[in-house]
């Protein structure tokens, strides 16, 4: 499936909280014996510090309050965790992926030089032959008290698609279902595009202090299930095509109101 | 499996946002819920299984907990352990439940598995389900032969 598309922006208020690239390949065991010095000598400039997570098996178990994280259980791989000291970007390595992860996304040219200066490492120190999954993921997270619609309802926001059951009003005896009556929404559909998947969860989120509501469209583009060369030039056309993909979903998840209302700015595509 | 870098998130102003659950609704088994049960396997023991005069129920899950494993575990080969095993516990189907507790050959299964089986059931544990405490003995013991640290694994299981 081809995506419609949109005239191509950058929003004054932007809502993309987190973008995520990763590039996962099959274990390198050098990566869990040694630990990565090489690795952040390359990188020690731009990201110099460092922080490293265990990666563990977690699981849910249950719902709302009644849930229980079984977390631990034993430990499996180290990930190394280098970081900006503006805390806005980092380059994530263990011995299965690299990835990068931008908490201030502004453009796609400031994004992918800096994912392929963690790829181009990986290639050279570790001289990884293949690739198994690819992912582009932008997590949007849009918050209507921030951009002045905070009594504007959600059925004014966003694509009716995205609200489903919770604007079924013919099931109410009134005009419409009130939101406030919607307790809890959350879907997750995968697309498959012509370059791609498209993982899409989208759905009403609250925040944990207050119980302050937003609305949260997230959006990953894959490739999975794959033994591909490590082919920079290669990889980075996939980055590329999964890039185009992301304004053209946000922008078909929204409408005009909230798009307006979100600052748009035109830029050159 | 999302893209990730490891974690659920990087950005704090991320972190401290949830999607919104429903809160603790009762877990009342309806009709509806009936029509979707299917039974799908056999209970592995003899004893005439009480879904003669109950809706059946889908044990096909089961299966991946008895397969050696091959390759560390990831979440979504659990999940559909724990799912499956929270229907028929939703359903109050304790004694289906059990039994299946009393068939785990600790010895082939993967430690995950083990603990997925005893974290989810231990809510319900003081319900008839007499062979947990047997589960929980036989999987401390069979992670002590794996030399895996079964205090740190299991706490909170005592």
């Amino acid at each position: 499936m081809r995506l419609k598309q949109w005239d191509h922006v950058q929003y004054v208020k932007n809502p993309l909280v987190e973008v995520v690239a990763q590039v996962r390949f099959p274990r390198v065991l050098e990566i869990d014996d040694q630990l990565p010095s090489d690795f952040q000598r390359v990188l020690r400039e731009d990201y110099p510090l460092l922080e490293t997570q265990e990666e563990t098996l977690s699981v849910l178990i249950g719902q709302g309050q009644n849930k229980i994280m079984a977390d631990d259980l034993p430990k499996r791989i180290t990930v190394y965790h280098f970081i900006a000291p503006d805390r806005a970007w980092r380059i994530s390595l263990s011995s299965e992926f690299v990835a990068l992860t931008c908490t201030k996304y502004e453009k796609w040219e400031d994004f992918q030089p800096r994912m392929m200066t963690g790829l181009e490492a990986v290639a050279k120190l570790y001289s990884v032959t293949h690739w198994t999954r690819m992912g582009l993921r932008y997590r949007n997270l849009i918050i209507r008290e921030d951009i002045g619609l905070k009594d504007v309802p959600w059925r004014e926001l966003l694509a009716p698609f995205l609200l489903g059951v919770s604007i079924a009003d013919s099931f109410t005896e009134g005009d419409y279902i009130p939101e406030i009556d919607v307790l809890a929404a959350q879907s997750y559909v995968s697309v498959l595009l012509e370059n791609c998947v498209l993982g899409l969860r989208y759905g009403i989120v609250r925040k944990e202090q207050t119980g302050d509501q937003g609305y949260m469209i997230d959006a990953d583009f894959y490739l999975d299930n794959q033994i591909a060369r490590f082919d920079l030039d290669a990889i980075k056309q996939h980055l590329d095509r999964f890039h185009a993909n992301a304004g053209a979903v946000f922008r078909g998840c929204i409408q005009q109101h909230l798009h307006n209302a979100l600052g748009p700015q035109p830029i050159s595509s | 499996m999302p893209t990730t870098a490891g974690d659920d998130a990087f950005s704090q102003k991320l972190k401290q946002w949830g999607y919104a659950m429903e809160k603790s609704q009762p877990l009342a088994i309806t009709s509806a819920d009936h029509q979707l049960i299917v039974w799908d396997g056999q209970l592995q023991d003899n004893t005439v299984s009480s879904a003669q005069t109950r809706p059946s129920v889908d044990i096909s899950w089961f299966d991946r907990v008895m397969e050696p494993a091959t390759r560390p575990l990831k979440p979504a080969d659990i999940m559909p352990v724990i799912a499956g095993l929270t229907n028929m516990l939703k359903a109050n189907y304790f004694e289906e439940v059990d039994r299946l507790l009393k068939s785990v050959k600790t010895s082939d299964a993967a430690p995950e598995m083990l603990v997925a089986l005893l974290r989810t059931t231990y809510p319900v544990r003081r319900k008839p389900l007499r062979h947990w405490s047997k589960l929980l003995k036989d999987v401390r013991a069979e992670l002590s032969a794996r030399h895996l640290d079964g205090e740190r694994i299991l706490r909170g299981l005592t």
